[in-house]
């Protein structure tokens, strides 16, 4: 059988198109292997993880304010799209420390959104610089 | 009137038989010897009951005053239909049997729904599209190719489908295992390759050799496998482990997975299922 989709064999995959985010929105779309959210800041397109690093809140459902942050919808915590930084915390509070959220470089090629995702070099090189060794659950480890 | 004399059975054309060929639903089984009643190795279930058999990523609560299918991806017209936009679209009705990957079949369910070629008629997609990604609410995704013969199910037996059974919209692929039939659907990517869904990165993740990955995965139903091959996909999954439900009591113990895995989504704002005419389902 031929197989080209495992490992992956390319940088950049298609998310969507142009017309599937609207100016100043958020969606989250599938790209190949995981999900990102995209922002559309005036015909420029940015990819970030779509989950809140405070609470695991679907970011797609908040909204982007003028400083092209996103505003998470659950407790207002502030994300900034462009690098992923923790503007404020939830409800404003200054003290909380969260990783910062994965972004990805977004092209536009032909109204078609491409994103390019991590490789599995870099995603496992990013789980091998914890201190506490990280293990995928199986579902016989209850 | 015409005579039986001079009437002439009509003779297809050679175009008119590839058309009719390729309109034929897949069926399990032999050509010459017909259909198969039920897939061999299997134990059939009276079709009065559909108990649920797998709850991968079951949502915990769909919200119905927003809920909305919608498309996305390589199409010129991307859709955004609510529920009630949805069932105005013209329906099918197809009689299928469920066949699990645990060897339990339950036959002939009278499914209705709206064919996926409807669909696909209305969103229109660019020539270079070759696969869909079916996303569900709770996080489950599947991928088909466009011209698999699919139908998007909402009654079932002319009732409105269980909520363990994928109410309100659940994704029926002809001839196909239990698992590639996804339930809770909410949107479908258009994609111009195959992108990974939840069982190929499930076992990717757990680091199955790719090549074995590629070989086992798109088995249907009754299809002819190297047995080498799925020897070596069933070694990985542990499929021959989990089916000896004796090993598996001894390893594990009792039902091991929880009783709140097992709970069916809770719906607000519905009229088929609520919270006053509906409590929660165990399967």
């Amino acid at each position: 059988m031929e197989r080209d989709w495992l490992p992956k064999a390319k940088e950049w995959y298609f998310a969507c198109k142009t017309q599937d985010v609207p100016d100043g929105g958020l969606r989250r779309v599938h790209v190949y292997d995981q999900e990102v959210l995209l922002a559309n800041l005036g015909g420029d397109f940015y990819a970030m993880e779509p989950w809140c690093p405070h609470n695991l809140a679907p970011l797609e459902f908040g909204h982007l304010n003028h400083a092209c942050e996103v505003v998470c919808p659950e407790h207002a915590m502030k994300i900034d799209v462009k690098t992923g930084e923790n503007v404020c915390g939830p409800y404003g509070s200054p003290g909380a420390k969260f990783e910062p959220n994965w972004t990805f470089p977004a092209k536009v090629e032909n109204g078609r959104v491409y994103v390019r995702v991590k490789s599995d070099e870099e995603i496992e090189e990013y789980y091998r610089g914890f201190k506490i060794p990280f293990k995928v659950m199986d579902e016989t480890a209850g | 009137m015409r005579s039986a004399e001079s009437w002439v059975p009509p003779v297809p054309s050679p175009d008119e038989i590839r058309e009719a060929e390729e309109r034929k639903l897949p069926y399990v089984g032999d050509e010459r010897e017909g259909p198969r009643r039920s897939v061999p190795n299997t134990y059939p279930l009276p079709n009065k009951r559909w108990p649920a058999f797998s709850y991968v990523a079951p949502p915990p609560l769909i919200d119905m005053r927003n809920w909305t299918f919608e498309t996305y991806g390589l199409v010129n017209n991307p859709l955004r239909l609510t529920y009630a936009e949805f069932k105005e679209l013209p329906t099918v009705s197809t009689k299928q049997d469920h066949t699990c990957v645990d060897h339990v079949t339950t036959p002939g369910h009278d499914f209705e729904g709206v064919d996926f070629q409807t669909i696909v008629g209305l969103c229109d997609p660019e020539p270079d599209c070759e696969w869909v990604l079916v996303e569900c609410d709770g996080g489950y995704t599947i991928t088909h190719p466009i011209t698999t013969p699919m139908v998007l199910i909402y009654k079932r037996n002319g009732q409105p489908l269980e909520p363990v059974n994928g109410y309100p919209l659940r994704l029926w692929a002809l001839g196909e295992w239990g698992w590639k039939t996804p339930k809770w659907v909410r949107r479908i990517k258009f994609c111009e390759e195959r992108e990974v869904d939840y069982w190929m990165g499930w076992y990717y993740l757990r680091g199955m050799d790719p090549e074995v990955l590629a070989g086992g995965y798109d088995t249907n139903v009754g299809s002819d496998l190297d047995p080498a091959v799925v020897a070596d996909f069933n070694l990985f999954t542990y499929a021959e482990i989990t089916r000896d439900r004796r090993r598996q009591l001894h390893l594990l113990g009792a039902r091991p997975w929880g009783i709140a895995q097992h709970r069916a989504p809770v719906y607000i704002g519905d009229e088929n299922w609520n919270t006053e005419n509906y409590k929660y389902t165990l399967g």
